[in-house]
């Protein structure tokens, strides 16, 4: 279990140098992606460029941008193939909708939203 | 409170009947329907007095009101010599109380899922490694694990077998082949499951039981309930980790 919290760990943090990057950029990104096996690098620049597509006027940017992370997450666990079934999108819905909706859960993706968006709380 | 002030003009219903019933007129069926509309109304609002719950609003009983008083149209012959409304009255307030009871039912199903969905939530949201001064690598680390256990969670639940191999219920929510094999998989992994683990998640996703009933079976507290979901789902989880269309062997 330990490996595999570490692999996400790691995960989330080429996530977050791709997220510095796109949005201003980060010394250490280069650094860091020599370093990071392919697999995690491609999710975590998947995801980053995938929220600086959401456009800034969005009002459901935050709601988009935290289901993208579902989305990759779910992919890079479970295997490229999954998103080629048509189903895979309500799959990724009921997580969503389950995370967000959940008491204990909700609190933790408002949170998670602010550091994909960072740029947004700048501004607030 | 409706009020039935009863049939305004006689003949003129009396018309309405005979064009309908002597021409299958469909604009006077409208028109009959419409005109007993408020009678509908009054037999809703005095079932709706009568509710022991509040959880079903107006709107509905009305809705099932009318559906009765359309029926009730349809099969009233004025040549029988009964009143139409004496003849309505008794299917309307079928039509009330069937109406009310399925969606009282569906209400309740409704209500435990919704308690189920909690109870995951929760389990899976509780990590003791877990503090608020952890960084965003931790929370995202976390939530990743929570998305991928939930995930994890909906693909048995969507399953029409239960894993010793029984019929459960024929959700196909996730019928396309990728997320069939998933299951598949997952189910696989479920058996492998110690004991209590598999007991936990088979019961919970398979039986639709909550951590509250599981718990009264085995004699420990929910808590303890929570504990072995969590445990089992991060099992699986990690033996879920890419394997997914690579093998399918169990």
């Amino acid at each position: 279990m330990t490996d595999a919290i570490n692999r996400t760990t790691q995960l989330v943090g080429l996530l977050r140098e791709q997220l510095a990057r796109s949005s201003g950029g980060s010394p250490r990104a280069r650094t860091v992606q020599s370093r990071a096996p392919a697999s995690d690098l491609q999710v975590s620049e998947l995801i980053a460029l995938e929220v600086s597509k959401i456009r800034r006027d969005d009002p459901e940017r935050g709601r988009k941008a935290f289901r993208i992370f579902v989305d990759r997450i779910l992919v890079g666990h479970f295997g490229d193939h999954v998103a080629r079934d048509p189903s895979f999108h309500q799959l990724v819905d009921d997580v969503h909708t389950q995370m967000e909706g959940s008491p204990a859960i909700a609190p933790l993706v408002r949170k998670a939203i602010a550091h994909l968006l960072p740029s947004d709380n700048e501004k607030n | 409170m409706a009020v039935w002030h009863g049939p305004t003009d006689r003949e003129e219903r009396q018309a309405l009947w005979h064009g309908y019933r002597g021409l299958q007129d469909s604009a006077k069926r409208e028109e009959l329907i419409r005109s007993y509309d408020s009678y509908a109304r009054m037999l809703a609002a005095r079932y709706y007095a009568q509710r022991l719950r509040d959880a079903i609003p107006f709107e509905e009983y009305l809705q099932f009101a009318r559906i009765g008083l359309i029926e009730a149209v349809d099969r009233f012959d004025p040549d029988q010599g009964v009143l139409f409304e004496t003849f309505a009255g008794k299917r309307i307030k079928g039509a009330i109380v069937d109406g009310i009871a399925t969606m009282s039912e569906v209400q309740q199903q409704l209500a435990e899922r919704r308690q189920r969905m909690h109870e995951r939530g929760a389990s899976l949201a509780d990590a003791t490694d877990m503090t608020a001064d952890d960084g965003p690598e931790q929370l995202f680390a976390r939530l990743a694990d929570i998305a991928i256990g939930l995930a994890i969670g909906f693909a048995i639940e969507s399953d029409g077998t239960s894993s010793d191999g029984q019929a459960a219920y024929g959700d196909t929510t996730y019928a396309g082949v990728e997320l069939k094999q998933l299951r598949e998989l997952v189910l696989c992994a479920v058996r492998e499951l110690p004991e209590r683990e598999r007991h936990v998640i088979a019961s919970h996703y398979l039986q639709q039981r909550s951590f509250t009933e599981v718990a009264r079976e085995l004699g420990v507290t929910s808590g303890r309930v929570s504990q072995l979901h969590r445990e089992g789902i991060e099992r699986l989880r990690i033996r879920m980790k890419r394997k997914a269309g690579l093998d399918l062997q169990c």
